[in-house]
């Protein structure tokens, strides 16, 4: 499954489908699986670009989306974007608490 | 020319290597006729300047350029000569060269040394670039293991393992196998090898071809070195990633030794100036004969950054480098007091001769010894600083639990509050993999957990990095056998009772673990160490081979009779080179030494490896893409 790497490189959104293609291929189902929530995660990014008026979501990791969410207040969509891609509990925690503290909302805070 | 090469009383002296490459490099220079200019591959500054003095050019009115896209050549000189590793991508960079000097200067000739070993490919690169006509000569310069200390030698590759396990380029297991052929044909025939490791043996089995061509080599008598050890980097890849803490383990893994130099921004010393304190006059009348190195220039130096030389030359250094951080404290503060008294001594009753004789003999040496000892300080405190961060301590910690197998088959906690606070990627996947090293692999559930965790914080991008580390063997699924925690025990890897000042046992170089590497040379010492040692090692990957190289008869090394050996019936210490293919760390360097230290082993080394790497630069050379 050595092949499909050199396409990645491209790096570009449409050619997502095809890497996940050639990964399922190559028994990697796990590597696929990531593809193609990638390629959500990416439509995902657009709507909600032009939904918040940010232009920052584009390309970004999972990690960082909900990170810049919940910077701008939007726990919902965070909140949906975990369980969409089943984020971790503990890791979603410490980005709720990150932000918080970095925006210093103590009091929230104190809520969770 | 090069007195740190000598070594106290080793019976190898890679003096002869650094002479034989220098030999070869003026002799294929002084068929190119004229005035010459030297550029060079950045790759091969380190290398030039580890068997050159800038003097030697500087004889033969030859200028040193470094190799840039734009480059400005005197309009004078004759000759251009490229001394260059063996890439395609330099190719463009010359013909462009060509291209734009081509007219302007007429009669110039471009030469090309090819070090190690001329390409095919390359040249054809040339050919396509329609420049290949003016190009005079095009030569080699074998250069395979260069001398960087006197019982270190290293070819100088840093993506040995790299090209090896993850590209399927093999070239540097051929020229590690050249090398070990000019290694005999300077030193004389090895007569006992012992290998480990698939890669290894392919270097071996190179050897045994090119030698075959060569029966020269098996007609003189037993060389110097007694016997070859030749491991793979694939057997011990927990040894690399792990945190050295040795001296000058430490001190490579923040601010990178290269060459045998450290670069570090001049602010961090006192000035020479304040150093020199009283006696700045007697220090300069007396560096002449100082027992120091005299200072060597690099070859392409930059004033902003000091440049310190660390090898065995250095009086100081080779005290301190391979002892444990923490005992290297001790030992500055120690020597600085020394160095006080003895300075103070003077000033106190003492006649007028007595006082001359200490102005002239003792002085320059005393402020030569101060000058190292305020140096290394500045240097070990700087270390401190870094060693006593927080994130060094955690991490250390976390790798030292892997090291003695816990909780290998869950998710290490530690690790994933580092992906979730995005700390560099690095760090995550060398604690990753060295979990998975120690668990001698994963768990499907668990490696999959992993990378989807790395993936939702850095990117898909991280899977191009995965699959490579998947590919050298350091990310894989679990086997059969747990060769890890099998040989832990039965190695002994890992020590209970941890002593870091004077040790007894070579596991301090990582505090209490001792590399895999350097544990199986200490066992194979032993008499009949190999044969009983070969059992043990069986699940790790790779075949072991032994060979012997007999007298006259033995060529392919068909003979594997019992060969008395008559050097450890006499008092004479047996040599040993010890081969890493695929790099080796300081720790497992020191490690080493260690052994050779210890005085019922009777043993010297000689290390050879493709590159000194340490766990940054290892880990960086196979996550590039």
């Amino acid at each position: 499954y050595h092949f499909e790497n050199a396409i990645e490189t491209e790096g570009l959104e449409s050619n997502l489908s095809m890497i996940g293609n050639a990964y399922a291929q190559g028994r990697c189902t796990l590597e696929a699986e990531l593809c193609a929530d990638t390629s959500r995660l990416l439509k995902l990014q657009k709507t909600l670009s032009t939904k918040y008026n940010v232009n920052s979501l584009n390309g970004l990791s999972i990690h960082d989306t909900i990170l810049e969410l919940l910077q701008i207040g939007e726990l919902k969509e965070a909140e949906r974007i975990r369980n969409d891609f089943k984020v971790p509990e503990r890791r979603f925690w410490w980005l709720r608490v990150i932000t918080l503290s970095g925006q210093h909302k103590w009091e929230e805070l104190e809520k969770l | 020319m090069f007195p740190h090469l000598k070594g106290h009383g080793q019976r190898v002296n890679l003096q002869l290597l650094q002479e034989a490459a220098c030999r070869e490099l003026v002799q294929l220079l002084e068929r190119i006729e004229g005035s010459k200019v030297i550029v060079l591959d950045e790759d091969m500054i380190g290398p030039l300047d580890l068997v050159t003095r800038p003097k030697l050019f500087a004889d033969r009115g030859i200028r040193l350029l470094a190799l840039k896209p734009e480059l400005h050549l005197p309009r004078e000189v004759a000759n251009v000569v490229y001394v260059v590793r063996p890439r395609v991508a330099l190719m463009e960079q010359l013909a462009a060269h060509v291209k734009a000097g081509g007219r302007s200067a007429t009669g110039r000739q471009y030469h090309i040394l090819f070090a190690p070993r001329r390409s095919c490919l390359c040249i054809s690169q040339l050919e396509v670039s329609g420049v290949l006509g003016s190009f005079g000569r095009i030569e080699e310069l074998a250069w395979n293991y260069l001398p960087l200390d006197a019982d270190v030698v290293s070819m100088e590759l840093p993506n040995a393992f790299r090209d090896v396990s993850v590209d399927g380029d093999t070239s540097s297991l051929y020229q590690a196998a050249v090398g070990l052929v000019q290694l005999q044909r300077l030193y004389g025939r090895i007569p006992k090898i012992y290998g480990k490791g698939e890669f290894a043996h392919r270097v071996w089995e190179h050897a045994k071809q090119l030698g075959r061509d060569e029966r020269t080599l098996y007609n003189g008598d037993k060389g110097v070195v007694d016997q070859l050890i030749l491991l793979d980097r694939g057997i011990d890849l927990l040894s690399p990633l792990a945190t050295q803490l040795t001296y000058e383990g430490l001190v490579d893994e923040f601010y990178g030794i290269r060459q045998n130099k450290l670069k570090l921004s001049a602010e961090n010393f006192p000035s020479d100036g304040s150093i020199g304190g009283v006696g700045a006059g007697g220090g300069g009348n007396g560096s002449g004969s100082g027992p120091r190195v005299e200072e060597s220039q690099s070859l392409l130096g930059d004033s902003e950054k000091k440049t310190i030389l660390l090898h065995s030359g250095e009086q100081l250094y080779a005290e301190l480098r391979n002892k444990h951080f923490n005992e290297v404290t001790k030992l500055l503060a120690r020597k600085a007091r020394e160095i006080h008294n003895q300075m103070h001594a003077t000033s106190q009753d003492k006649s007028v001769q007595e006082i001359k004789s200490f102005v002239e003999n003792l002085l320059p040496q005393l402020m030569v010894q101060k000058k190292a000892t305020s140096e290394h300080t500045a240097i070990a405190g700087l270390l401190h600083e870094q060693v006593n961060a927080v994130s060094f301590a955690d991490d250390l910690a976390a790798e030292q639990e892997f090291m003695v197998c816990a909780d290998l088959d869950k998710p290490s906690a530690y690790i994933e509050d580092l992906i979730a606070s995005k700390v560099e990627l690095r760090r995550v996947l060398r604690l990753i993999c060295l979990q998975c090293t120690a668990a001698s692999g994963f768990k499907e559930k668990l490696l999959n957990h992993y990378k989807r965790e790395l993936v939702h914080v850095y990117g898909l991008e991280v899977l191009l990095t995965i699959s490579n580390l998947e590919k050298s063997g350091l990310l894989h699924l679990q086997t059969e056998s747990r060769a890890y925690s099998v040989l832990r025990k039965t190695l002994h890897l890992t020590v209970d009772d941890t002593v870091e000042v004077e040790p007894k046992d070579i596991s301090y170089v990582h505090s209490f673990y001792a590399p895999l590497t350097a544990r199986l040379v200490e066992h194979s010492l032993k008499p009949l160490g190999w044969q009983s040692l070969k059992s043990q090692i069986t699940n790790l990957p790779g075949p072991t081979f032994e060979d012997f190289q007999a007298q006259l008869v033995g060529i392919g090394g068909r003979h594997a009779g019992p060969t008395v050996t008559e050097g450890s019936l006499l008092n004479v210490p047996r040599v040993v080179l010890v081969c890493f293919v695929g790099g080796c760390t300081f720790a497992e360097i020191a490690a080493l030494r260690f052994l050779a230290a210890q005085e019922d082993n009777n043993v010297e080394f000689l290390i050879a490896t493709t590159k000194v790497v340490n766990k940054h630069s290892f880990l960086d050379s196979l996550m590039s893409s």
